[in-house]
């Protein structure tokens, strides 16, 4: 048997997991499209679990923005914020990195790190145009697959300049590029061109950025992506083997340097229980909280979204 | 004895029915503001307005919904010569031409419209007012304030510390800015607020005192006093870098005109006194979850930054 770490990212667009040994070598990583937090969950550690018969899970650590409710299923030792996990996995990787940048589906981070100490942060707030929504938005507008984007946007030749400050009104910048006979790659790599803009340009206010850059996050694997940020930046940016995994790869190493005496993990064979949610408005005062209950096997072992324990059912 | 509603103020809510009450009306104090006042007010309002202007627009109608005759109104005489305010000046205006439009029978008084102004207005809904009520009413209502101040904002020196600073209703009034006193103190932090009311009437008749090393650092970066608060933002930053707090909170109504003005300065003075500086502008479609996100995410990088 060997010991080793999960880390998990429950991400708004995929959840990933990672399995690390105790040396912090990643022995095996699944990613998942969500598709609804209990079956994506169930899924991941069901494969995880086929392919690894021999591992002693001795820590585990979530983050993401579903990492609330995921962690009630799973039993976690640790909960972290994903900025804090995504910058531990990248330190973990290239310790002399001075900025970092995370583009996921709903939300972009970009940090800042001096001496191998996380100084300053920002995430988009009121808009996602610098996010990988937006590409998908206007691949599924073009009918294309997300998959194909890069490869057709890298054959471009003249890049169409298009608005991205907003994801809604760029598609249709697009689509009217589109009307007047331009090619799609010209559009495609004006997307992304736009795209990293927005990304710079809204977050990176009033920030030194310098050298080593990392690119973690879905969006790094897409080509055209990158390629226009490296023009933006005017420097090479490092995209990492485990570049979607960062964040449970930091997870996975925070949950070891604290390592809990007897994790809380409920194991692998848990994921087979049968889970349920119900949703229900609390009446006890003007906040009307939104609580969901989760039931394993129709009993109740957790629930989220209450402010005060005032409206807890116990059923 | 005639029914008055009033914009709620968090926590201060209290002491604008205790001013109701003493001015010699029936205070009829609006629901705590939720989603259901936050939609009625940005239904009526035009879609950049800062926000405050929306959740109070709200909180009127909600009180005049339940039988108030009289509002009284936060906001200046316009006729007056006013410098130092922003559009919260026309607030009360605008907002008694919207709720006339829309059928509401009441009269508005304008509070703090300064000198004869204020206490011929009241005597037009209430002609047996004296001066005498309206002093001790004054009296009891400060009191009230002081009351309140002690209860929520009393400042406890923790590991970490944070000061808050920017536009004062989003700092004040729980209900928009999520309780984020609160949400931070349960992370285990200090929390300071530099705004509070007391200041702010203290500040309206020039009581209040200000630290003049801390004004010609400000002028360095921002050459005159601008309102809301956007000036006492740069200063307060200043003041916290200087008494070693570890970070800055700077919450702001989108498309608040002091606020976002002073951002730049204001990031510029973080990078100069190191002080680490998060900004949350606050609007109807910010997510409670990704707020607390952050929040955490802050909290911890000041955390991790002291070891």
């Amino acid at each position: 048997m060997i010991d080793v770490a999960l880390g998990f990212d429950i991400g708004n667009g995929t959840i990933k997991i990672v399995v690390l040994s105790e040396k912090k070598k990643v022995i095996d990583s699944v990613y998942l499209k969500n598709v609804g937090i209990i079956n994506t969950l169930q899924k991941g550690l069901k494969i995880i679990y086929k392919r690894n018969k021999n591992i002693n899970v001795i820590s585990c650590g979530m983050s993401g923005a579903g990492r609330n409710f995921a962690s009630k299923i799973v039993g976690v030792d640790i909960l972290k914020t994903e900025i804090l996990a995504f910058s531990i996995g990248c330190l973990h990787f290239i310790p002399n990195a001075n900025t970092l940048m995370d583009m996921g589906q709903e939300d972009g981070k970009m940090l800042i790190i001096r001496d191998k100490v996380l100084v300053d942060f920002t995430m988009n707030s009121i808009c996602s145009a610098g996010c990988g929504s937006y590409l998908e938005n206007v691949a599924v507008r073009f009918g294309i697959k997300i998959e194909d984007f890069a490869g057709m946007a890298l054959k471009s030749t003249h890049p169409i300049s298009i608005s991205g400050k907003c994801a809604v009104f760029g598609t249709s910048n697009c689509v009217s590029k589109l009307n007047s006979g331009s090619k799609i790659e010209d559009i495609l790599m004006g997307v992304s061109e736009s795209l990293v803009r927005n990304f710079i340009y809204t977050l990176s206010k009033n920030k030194e950025l310098k050298p080593p850059y990392i690119f973690g996050g879905g969006i790094s694997l897409n080509k055209s992506v990158v390629q226009s940020l490296e023009k933006e930046l005017n420097h090479k940016v490092i995209i990492l083997k485990y570049s979607t995994f960062l964040t449970a790869i930091g997870m996975a190493i925070l949950s070891l340097e604290d390592r809990p005496k007897k994790t809380k993990f409920k194991g692998f064979l848990n994921m087979n229980n049968e889970f349920t949610t119900k949703t229900y408005y609390g009446t006890g005062c003007t906040n009307e909280c939104e609580i969901t209950q989760l039931f394993k096997n129709k009993e109740l072992i957790g629930y989220i979204g209450n402010r005060c324990e005032k409206c807890i059912k116990k059923k | 004895m005639k029914k008055a509603t009033f914009p709620r103020m968090g926590h201060y809510t209290e002491a604008f029915e205790t001013l109701t009450r003493e001015l010699g009306y029936e205070p009829i104090t609006p629901p705590k503001t939720t989603q259901e006042t936050i939609k009625l007010g940005v239904k009526h309002s035009s879609d950049f307005v800062c926000f405050p202007f929306k959740t109070t627009l709200g909180n009127l109608i909600q009180g005049l919904d339940k039988g108030a005759e009289v509002i009284i109104g936060v906001g200046v005489n316009p006729s007056k010569r006013v410098l130092e305010t922003c559009r919260f000046n026309f607030y009360s205006h605008i907002q008694e031409k919207i709720l006339k439009r829309l059928g509401y029978k009441f009269d508005m008084i304008y509070i703090m419209s300064g000198g004869t102004n204020i206490l011929q207005s009241l005597k037009r809904t209430n002609p047996n007012l004296s001066y005498f009520q309206v002093l001790k009413a004054i009296k009891k209502t400060w009191s009230k304030i002081k009351e309140i101040e002690e209860r929520e904002y009393c400042f406890e020196k923790k590991d970490i510390n944070i000061g808050l600073v920017g536009e004062i209703y989003t700092l004040l009034e729980q209900s928009v800015n999520y309780d984020i006193i609160n949400k931070l103190k349960k992370l285990g932090v200090g929390v300071h607020m530099s705004l509070t009311l007391s200041w702010f009437l203290k500040h309206q008749i020039h009581l209040t005192k200000e630290d003049k090393e801390i004004v010609n650092e400000v002028k360095k970066y921002f050459p005159k006093r601008i309102g809301g608060h956007g000036w006492e933002s740069l200063y307060n930053t200043i003041y916290y870098a200087k008494n070693n707090f570890d970070g800055v909170i700077h919450l702001l109504p989108m498309s608040c005109m002091a606020e976002t003005l002073v951002e730049m300065p204001m990031n510029m003075i973080g990078e100069d006194y190191k002080i680490p500086i998060y900004r949350f502008p606050i609007d109807d479609n910010i997510s409670e979850v990704n707020l607390v996100n952050r929040l955490e995410a802050f909290v911890e990088m000041l955390k991790r930054r002291g070891i």
